[in-house]
């Protein structure tokens, strides 16, 4: 049961219920690994125009590791497929946008997907109908810059790119472990603990907090926001390894503001895929500067709002948080743990703790008065 | 008539201010006039704030609970906040169900009650929902179950 006198675990179980409100539904998620499959198995099927480069089908993003967040208002929410080409190497491949062409024509043989695709810089974004769009990546194996490294064609620069999809999904989840047990087993799919005994940990929720805060911050501005593989890496690298929600979002934007203040003047920050040294994740803030600055500004604030916040009560606390991640969310997580409370105290469950001036507890509690059962009444 | 609502045992001043004393020995007591009242700080949850609330109790009466401090607030100004009295002493039990009577010790279901009440009243400053369950009183004098 709820444990009403540890400020921590409440201020914990709250942001917990905060971020699993901003997941996708399992409705929304399974539709969602159905576009997945039925990409895949397109592309994958025996006897086609890349049926000999040997594709490799699978996701990354957010629903590779499990930092899905709904996005706010309009925008559509991002899946992401990698079709890594086993057979070919970029040597094999003279003019690196001939895979974007090809994968494109494929995926254009079906006559739905023909209809819905919309050719990007590096993918094939097929537009379905409703509240997502998938981005088919495709890429070919380079084993020079490390296992599970690829190379990506750029239309932009005519080249290819480097990147690690599923090294980095590796990393991340390697990280996310850390500071719990090896029996913990960490979910990827909305609502964990459908499958018994699969949690979301510190990090997957801060991360989802985080860009909850963002898509907040920059609603009316979205294409100024710091993208989320630099939010996420971030949030990684500064994950002390505690599972507590709270004291891991304290570290990281403490980790963050102090990486933004050891940079020299005039530089930037850099944020490079861990697992890819060859792939800067934010050198769009080369070409944006004013991304970057927004992106500082940013997180001084958020990490200042963010220290006033955790001595905060009641009402101010709650007002705080919704400043944050948006009062709805926010007062439905207070209500979904009263409710908790209350199915305590009508299952004879709850108690008082008279040394902790009455806190609410539970019966088991050594010291703890039961409430004896009754009805709140009156105007 | 009269038998069915006397409780068997009902507790005198002393052995009430036994029980408190005891139980809630943070509580501080007096006795005015026959009429004893103990004053005390709860703090229901550990993200809520600390009350202070005073229980009065004359011998033959229900007892009595009201928050000194902080001021209990209505949501907006002029509104009123749920399960209070007049006065704003709070609603902790259904008086026709016999929830309390005078064999029980205040010190085991006012108090309790008083925590209970504190918190999900907090709830309701944040939410505008009363999440504890209870009852109104319609007009009539029947009773209709409180919107959760």
């Amino acid at each position: 049961m709820l444990v009403l006198d540890d400020p921590v675990a409440l201020l914990d179980d709250l942001l917990d219920r905060v971020a699993a409100a901003l997941e996708l539904s399992p409705t929304q998620y399974n539709r969602a690994k159905d576009h997945y499959e039925a990409v895949g198995d397109w592309l994958s099927k025996a006897g086609t125009r890349v049926s000999a480069f040997g594709p490799d089908i699978y996701s990354q993003g957010s629903l590779r590791i499990g930092t899905t967040v709904k996005p706010h208002g309009r925008v559509e929410y991002d899946l992401d497929l990698v079709v890594e080409y086993l057979a070919l190497t970029a040597a094999d491949v003279q003019e690196p946008l001939w895979l974007l062409q090809e994968t494109e024509a494929r995926l254009a043989e079906n006559a739905y997907y023909a209809s819905i695709l919309e050719p990007k810089n590096r993918c094939a974004r097929l537009n379905y109908a409703g509240e997502f769009h998938m981005d088919v990546l495709p890429a070919v194996p380079c084993v020079e810059h490390g296992p599970n490294c690829v190379l990506v064609p750029d239309r932009a620069v005519e080249d290819w790119k480097a990147s690690c999809p599923r090294g980095y999904a590796h990393w991340f989840l390697d990280a996310a472990q850390r500071g719990y047990a090896p029996g913990v087993k960490m979910s990827v799919e909305p609502l964990p603990g459908h499958v018994p005994n699969q949690i979301k940990v510190s990090l997957q929720r801060v991360v989802q907090l985080i860009k909850r805060w963002r898509d907040l911050r920059w609603a009316t501005d979205a294409k100024r926001a710091p993208i989320s593989v630099v939010i996420t890496t971030l949030a990684a690298d500064g994950y002390r390894g505690d599972p507590s929600l709270v004291t891991t979002m304290t570290n990281v934007l403490d980790h963050i503001v102090a990486e933004i203040d050891a940079v020299p003047f005039g530089d930037r920050l850099r944020v490079l895929n861990p697992t890819n040294p060859q792939e800067d994740f934010s050198e769009r803030w080369d070409s944006e500067p004013e991304n970057y600055r927004q992106f500082v500004a940013g997180f001084r604030d958020f990490r200042e709002r963010w220290h006033r916040l955790v001595l905060l009560k009641g009402v101010n606390l709650e007002f705080a948080l919704s400043t944050l991640f948006g009062a709805d969310r926010v007062k439905s997580a207070f209500a979904s743990q009263a409710r908790d409370v209350a199915a305590a105290k009508d299952s004879g469950r709850l108690g008082v703790l008279p040394s902790s001036f009455g806190a609410l507890v539970d019966v088991t509690r050594p010291g703890a008065l039961r409430s004896r059962g009754h009805t709140f009444y009156g105007e | 008539m009269a038998s069915r609502f006397l409780p068997k045992h009902p507790l005198s001043l002393a052995a009430q201010t036994a029980r408190m004393a005891a139980q809630w020995p943070v509580f501080t007591h007096l006795i005015r006039r026959g009429e004893a009242e103990w004053i005390g700080a709860l703090t229901p949850w550990a993200l809520g704030e600390t009350y202070c609330i005073r229980v009065r109790f004359k011998s033959g009466k229900a007892p009595r609970v009201h928050v000194v401090e902080p001021q209990l607030r209505p949501r907006e100004p002029g509104g009123q906040v749920p399960h209070t009295y007049s006065g704003n002493a709070l609603c902790l039990y259904r008086p026709r169900n016999r929830e309390w009577n005078s064999s029980l010790a205040i010190a085991e279901t006012i108090i309790p009650w008083s925590c209970e009440w504190l918190y999900f009243y907090e709830v309701w400053l944040v939410t505008g929902e009363w999440l504890g369950g209870g009852e109104h009183p319609t007009s009539r004098g029947k009773t209709k179950r409180a919107r959760r």
